[in-house]
C-alpha cells in the first residue's frame, strides 16, 4: 500500500488520469488540438520506451507515430473505467515495438501482443501512476534505474528480457538455456527486491 | 494458490511473460485470491510499469508530431469524401423517393446495362479500327509501289517499250518500263481476256543471240482486264541486248519456256 501510495502521489492522482481521459474524449470527437496536447505529454516518454526496446531512431519514429495514429483511429473505445491513458498508451507502444522485434527474430511465437486494446489488467481499475511531469518523471527515472542496477544481474536480465523483448518464461528459458523453474525464481526474486528498492528510496 | 506461487506467476502476469493459457487460467483465479494477493498484484503492476522509465530519456525528431498530423489529415479528407459521396447517393434516394437497397438496386442495373453497352460499342469500335488499319495497309502498299513508278518514269534512265496483242488477244496492249541502274521494272496492261484459274501470265525476254526466251516473272490480272505489274529483279536491263519483250498464259505458276499463246508482243 505504501508503494501504491506513493507513486499515486507522483502521478498527481485522479485529476490528471480523469483530464487525460477527458482529452481522449476530446480525440475521439475529432479535436486534433486534444491529439496534439497529448502528444507533447506523452512524446518523450514513449519514444524512450519504444527506442530501448527496438534500439533504431528511425523504427522508433515510425512506431511512435503508428502508436499517436492509432490513438486518432481507437479514441472512441477508450475506457477510462478500465484502466488510465498512461497504461493505454505505454502499454500499446510495447506491444507495437516487442511486435516490431518478433515480426524480424520469433515469427512462431506463441504470443501475440499486438492487439492495442490489451491494456487492462483486472483489478487494476484504480491504479492511477502517471508520471508526467517532467522533473517527476526524470526523478522516477533515475530511481528505477537505480534499482535495476541494485538487483543482481541474472534477475534483472530476466526481468528486461520478459518485459522488453516480450519473451515468456518459458522462452526465456529455452533462449538462456536454463530451467523453467530457475527462471521462474528469477523473475519472482527480482520483481520483490525492484518492489523493496523502490519503496526504500522515496 | 499459496503466497510464493502467487507472487511467482504476478511477476510473470504483470511482465507480460505468461503464455496465453497461462494468462487465462491465472486470471480465472484472481476472483478467489486474498485481499493480501490483490494488494500484492498492484504493486506488482506498478513495479512493471515504472519499469516503462527504465533507460535514458530521448526525444523523437519534430517531423514525427508532422507526419502523424498529415497523415491524420489525408484520413480526414478521404473520410469527408466518402462522407459526401453518401450524402450525395441519400439525396438522389430521396428525390425519385427509393429507399438506399432500391435505389442500390436500380444504380446497379444501370451500370450492368451500360457496361454491356459500353461493351458492344468498343467491340464494334475495334472491328471498325482494324478495318481501318487494314484499308491503311493497302494503301501504303500501293504508295509504296507508285512512288516505285514514278522513279523509275522520272529516271533519267527510263526505257520502255510498247506492247500490242496479238491474233489469240487482238484487244490487248500494254507498256514495258524501266531503269537500267536498279533494274526495276513495270508493265502496264489494258484490255486483256480473262484467263482461267489454272493459268497465269508470263513476261518473256526475247535476247539478241539467245535461242530461248528468257523468263522475266509471272502475275495474274485477277479478272481484270489490266493493272500495274511490278518487276524488282528484270532479267536483262540493256536495251541494245534485248530483241522484243512477249506476254504468254502458262500453266498456273510459269514454265521454263514459253507453251502457251503468245498474247502481247513488243519489238524493239
Amino acid at each position: 500500500m505504501i508503494l501504491l501510495f506513493i507513486l499515486s502521489l507522483f502521478g498527481k492522482g485522479s485529476k490528471n488520469a480523469a483530464d487525460e481521459a477527458q482529452l481522449v474524449e476530446a480525440i475521439a470527437r475529432g479535436d486534433q488540438q486534444a491529439l496534439s496536447q497529448l502528444y507533447d505529454t506523452y512524446t518523450r516518454l514513449l519514444y524512450s520506451l519504444i527506442i530501448k526496446i527496438v534500439k533504431n531512431q528511425e523504427v522508433a519514429e515510425d512506431i511512435l507515430q503508428e502508436v499517436f495514429v492509432q490513438v486518432w483511429d481507437k479514441a472512441s473505445k477508450f475506457d477510462g473505467n478500465k484502466g488510465t491513458v498512461y497504461t493505454w498508451l505505454t502499454t500499446m507502444s510495447r506491444n507495437k515495438s516487442i511486435d516490431h522485434l518478433r515480426s524480424k527474430t520469433h515469427k512462431n511465437s506463441s504470443k501475440n501482443v499486438s492487439d492495442p486494446e490489451e491494456y487492462v489488467f483486472p483489478l487494476m481499475e484504480s491504479v492511477e501512476a502517471t508520471p508526467l511531469d517532467a522533473t517527476i518523471q526524470n526523478d522516477q527515472r533515475n530511481r528505477i534505474n537505480q534499482a535495476l542496477g541494485q538487483i543482481p544481474a541474472e534477475q534483472k536480465e530476466i526481468i528486461e528480457i520478459a518485459y522488453f523483448q516480450g519473451y515468456t518464461q518459458s522462452e526465456i528459458a529455452a533462449e538462456l538455456d536454463l530451467p523453467l523453474g530457475t527462471v521462474k525464481t528469477r523473475m519472482r526474486q527480482g520483481m520483490i527486491k525492484l518492489k523493496e528498492i523502490i519503496t526504500a528510496t522515496v | 494458490m499459496d503466497n510464493q506461487t502467487f507472487t511467482e506467476l504476478a511477476s510473470a502476469y504483470v511482465l507480460g511473460a505468461l503464455s496465453p493459457e497461462e494468462r487465462k487460467s491465472f486470471e480465472k483465479e484472481l476472483s478467489s485470491i486474498t485481499t493480501e494477493q490483490k494488494d500484492e498484484l498492484r504493486q506488482l503492476l506498478l513495479v512493471s510499469e515504472s519499469l516503462n522509465l527504465a533507460g535514458e530519456e530521448q526525444s523523437a525528431g519534430s517531423h514525427v508530431k508532422e507526419e502523424i498530423f498529415r497523415v491524420i489529415a489525408a484520413k480526414e479528407m478521404t473520410k469527408s469524401k466518402a462522407g459526401n459521396e453518401s450524402s450525395i447517393f441519400e439525396k438522389i434516394a430521396a428525390f425519385f423517393g427509393l429507399d438506399k437497397p432500391a435505389l442500390s438496386l436500380v444504380v446497379s442495373f444501370v451500370l450492368l446495362f451500360s457496361t454491356i453497352g459500353i461493351s458492344f460499342y468498343a467491340s464494334s469500335l475495334y472491328d471498325e479500327l482494324e478495318l481501318t488499319q487494314r484499308q491503311l495497309a493497302l494503301v501504303e502498299n500501293e504508295f509504296e509501289s507508285q512512288q516505285r513508278v514514278i522513279s523509275v518514269l522520272y529516271s533519267p534512265q527510263l526505257t520502255f517499250v510498247d506492247l500490242g496483242g496479238t491474233d489469240a488477244d487482238p484487244e490487248g496492249y500494254g507498256k514495258v518500263m524501266w531503269c537500267q541502274k536498279d533494274k526495276f521494272g513495270v508493265i502496264q496492261l489494258a484490255n486483256l481476256s480473262n484467263i482461267p484459274d489454272d493459268k497465269d501470265y508470263q513476261l518473256w525476254v526475247i535476247k539478241e543471240g539467245v535461242e530461248a526466251p528468257i523468263s522475266a516473272g509471272v502475275f495474274n490480272i485477277e479478272n481484270r482486264p489490266g493493272g500495274t505489274i511490278y518487276i524488282d529483279e528484270l532479267v536483262e536491263t540493256d536495251r541494245s541486248l534485248i530483241n522484243a519483250f512477249a506476254v504468254s498464259i502458262e500453266p498456273k505458276g510459269g514454265m521454263p519456256q514459253p507453251t502457251g499463246d503468245i498474247v502481247l508482243l513488243g519489238a524493239i
